[in-house]
């Protein structure tokens, strides 16, 4: 991961069916502007099913700088600095989204870029969003396990671990990524089938969790069909 | 049956009748057609004892394989399963959206749950590490009690992919013969129980569900 680079995990709520739409209309976004906003940014685009979790809802994690990031808010709410771009987008989208809500996060020391891990999981016909509250002195042996078991045990699937993140301001919370293959996968990785080593430690230490098992978007780097 | 899909269903104003009636009409036969999923129960949440207007689903397979390769036929739905794509498309002007939880049977069997004049769910979040723990108390305490009013326990299940989420579904006899919850002021099994849900729980909600009725439903 590169020095300072931050993710942010956007659960947008979409309007139902409109669902491609607001995939499509955001990833219109990256690098599209000129601006610095998006300018240096990765991107994964998930889509809710009715698995598990949430729906209608569509999942944007961006990844860009911390300074790109700091400037970008810093600009959005002072009078200098605009990016008009970006407001026209947000006014001109408000028929495809009604809310939502964002997570700031770092990633563990074995997670990548999105600009490597995207396109490493653009095989994976399924994903799994796992947003867990923990002990807050946990979190950081939670990530080392995910690194090391929860990635081990996801490519053992045929999948990938997108990445393990912490989360600012949350010292309680931390997120999951992983792509997999099949249904099937989702069960024996996450819902431990298998009496996996990850499954039993996640359920010795999880005291809350938003777990949701998502589609990804046609736009995702290196994903050419989705049938 | 051995895993299940079950589903909270946000309704759009009046749409839950229409809702209900696609879901058991189409939608379930469909999927059993189709993919080899069973429609085990389908309700109405009565509106002053939760969310309104709402409709739960539990839908079932037949194993885990069987229910990971429905999900694999399914999805991208417009892709794979285009007369369901088809059906979920029209389903959108009649809800706002849901939610879905994977879970599997801990104890009983939640067949023939429909049969019931109404159940009660309890949605439930257990302190890590004690899903088990609640489970067997569930059993060995609250159902012996809630037995004495001839509220049955029909199934509890586990969340698959969230550790601390339990379900659990009772069946209620009749509506003329419901009585208060129990308190834990009811003598000294209910106290009991609620001493182990201190114990085992951080946090419990229940909602009284009914089965649609064979014509349409107007609230």
């Amino acid at each position: 991961m590169g020095d300072g680079q931050i993710f942010t995990l956007d659960y947008v709520d979409v309007v139902r069916g409109r669902e491609a739409d607001y995939l499509a209309s955001s990833h219109s976004l990256v690098g599209a502007h000129g601006h610095s906003l998006l300018a240096d940014t990765g991107v994964l685009q998930l889509q809710a099913t009715e698995v598990a979790g949430e729906w209608p809802c569509v999942v944007n994690v961006w990844e860009r700088s911390w300074d790109t990031w700091i400037a970008t808010v810093a600009g959005r709410f002072t009078d200098a600095g605009r990016n008009t771009a970006i407001e026209s987008w947000w006014q001109a989208n408000t028929d495809v989204r009604t809310g939502g809500l964002d997570l700031v996060l770092t990633g563990s020391p074995g997670t990548d870029s999105l600009t490597v891990a995207a396109p490493a999981a653009a095989h994976c016909d399924v994903f799994v969003v796992d947003t867990v509250h923990v002990a807050p002195g946990e979190v950081e042996r939670y990530l080392a396990t995910a690194d090391d078991v929860l990635a081990a045990e996801t490519a053992a699937t045929g999948g990938v671990l997108v990445g393990a993140y912490r989360t600012l301001w949350r010292p309680n919370v931390a997120v999951t990524i992983v792509g997999l293959t099949t249904n099937a996968a989702v069960d024996v990785v996450v819902g431990g089938v298998s009496g996996g080593a990850w499954a039993r430690y996640r359920a010795d230490v999880v005291r809350d969790a938003d777990c949701r098992v998502m589609l990804p978007a046609r736009s995702n780097p290196g994903r050419t069909t989705r049938s | 049956m051995s895993v299940f899909v079950l589903e909270r269903h946000d309704v759009v104003g009046a749409g839950r009748g229409a809702l209900l009636e696609m879901l058991r009409d189409r939608w379930g036969p469909h999927l059993e057609e189709r993919f080899g999923l069973t429609q085990v129960g389908l309700w109405a949440t009565v509106g002053s004892t939760g969310r309104w207007p709402e409709a739960w689903s539990l839908t079932g397979a037949p194993s885990r394989e069987a229910f990971a390769e429905a999900m694999d036929g399914m999805y991208p739905m417009e892709a794979r399963a285009t007369y369901a794509y088809e059906m979920w498309r029209h389903s959108l002007r009649v809800r706002t959206g849901g939610a879905s939880h994977v879970v599997t049977v801990v104890a009983g069997d939640p067949a023939g749950a429909q049969d019931h004049p109404a159940c009660l769910l309890d949605v439930t979040r257990v302190r890590p590490g004690r899903r088990a723990d609640f489970h067997a108390a569930v059993g060995e305490t609250l159902a012996p009690l809630n037995a004495t009013r001839d509220i049955r326990l029909l199934a509890s299940f586990d969340d698959v992919l969230v550790p601390t989420h339990a379900f659990t579904l009772w069946a209620l006899p009749d509506w003329d013969r419901q009585q208060m919850p129990f308190t834990a002021a009811d003598g000294p099994e209910a106290a009991g129980w609620f001493a182990r849900l201190d114990e085992l729980v951080e946090d419990s909600y229940g909602f009284l569900l009914a089965p649609a009725p064979k014509t349409r439903l107007g609230t």
